[in-house]
């Protein structure tokens, strides 16, 4: 199973899901936007992607990642546009049956999103 | 036939701060690669941006190496991404 999106709608929260009798492992993976970076204090960030190709490149990975790995699915939400502080600009949750390839997988996963997937951050700065 | 094709570029982040644009037509010679759309362009950006790494996707997908290009091509200039 492997479900992908890009928005620009805030992240809701994750609904519990009891179907995946066969997975001992559920790792739920929150990328946050800090308030600070470099010394700086952002009031966000804002994600510029590439629209017709960033749900594509995701889609892919995730097929790649199910096929590298013996997880039994992959759910990733990715948003785009300005993100405040604090808010989760990125949600991936990967099943399998015991945590190891979870583990792995999701490391795998999000180091090649960041090499791969066209979405751009921009630190926007907090105004005094 | 046309002796010219002409290609949409898209450009994002550094790049179209650089060109101060994020999409533009380009006319080029028949038989022309993705490749000489990013010569072309890097002409035009600052100097400081000659080491940047930009990769080049076609029709929104990655190339490796080099392609010929078609009439009405959308390519791609994708400098280092940055999501998550």
């Amino acid at each position: 199973m492997i479900e992908i999106q890009v928005t620009t709608e805030k992240i809701p929260p994750l609904q519990n899901d009891d179907s995946h009798t066969a997975d001992g492992a559920e790792l739920i993976f929150h990328g946050r936007v800090r308030e600070e970076e470099d010394g700086k204090k952002l009031s966000g960030i804002f994600y510029e992607h590439y629209e017709e190709m960033a749900e594509n490149e995701l889609q892919k990975l995730a097929e790649k990642t199910v096929q590298k790995f013996p997880i039994s699915g992959l759910s990733c939400v990715h948003r785009v546009g300005f993100v405040q502080n604090g808010e989760a600009s990125l949600r991936v949750v990967i099943w399998s049956k015991h945590r190891a390839e979870s583990l792995e997988a999701m490391a795998w996963f999000i180091s090649e999103l960041k090499t791969h997937v066209p979405i751009w951050k921009k630190a926007v700065l907090m105004r005094d | 036939m046309e002796k010219t094709i002409t290609v949409t570029v898209r450009c994002f982040s550094l790049v179209s701060d650089a060109l101060g644009k994020s999409a533009f037509e380009l006319d080029l010679p028949h038989g022309a690669t993705a490749k000489l759309v990013l010569e072309k362009v890097r002409e035009r950006m600052p100097a400081e941006l000659n080491a940047l790494p930009i990769r080049i996707a076609v029709n929104q997908e990655y190339i490796l190496g080099d392609a010929e290009l078609q009439h009405q091509d959308e390519v791609a200039l994708i400098p280092p991404v940055s999501g998550g």
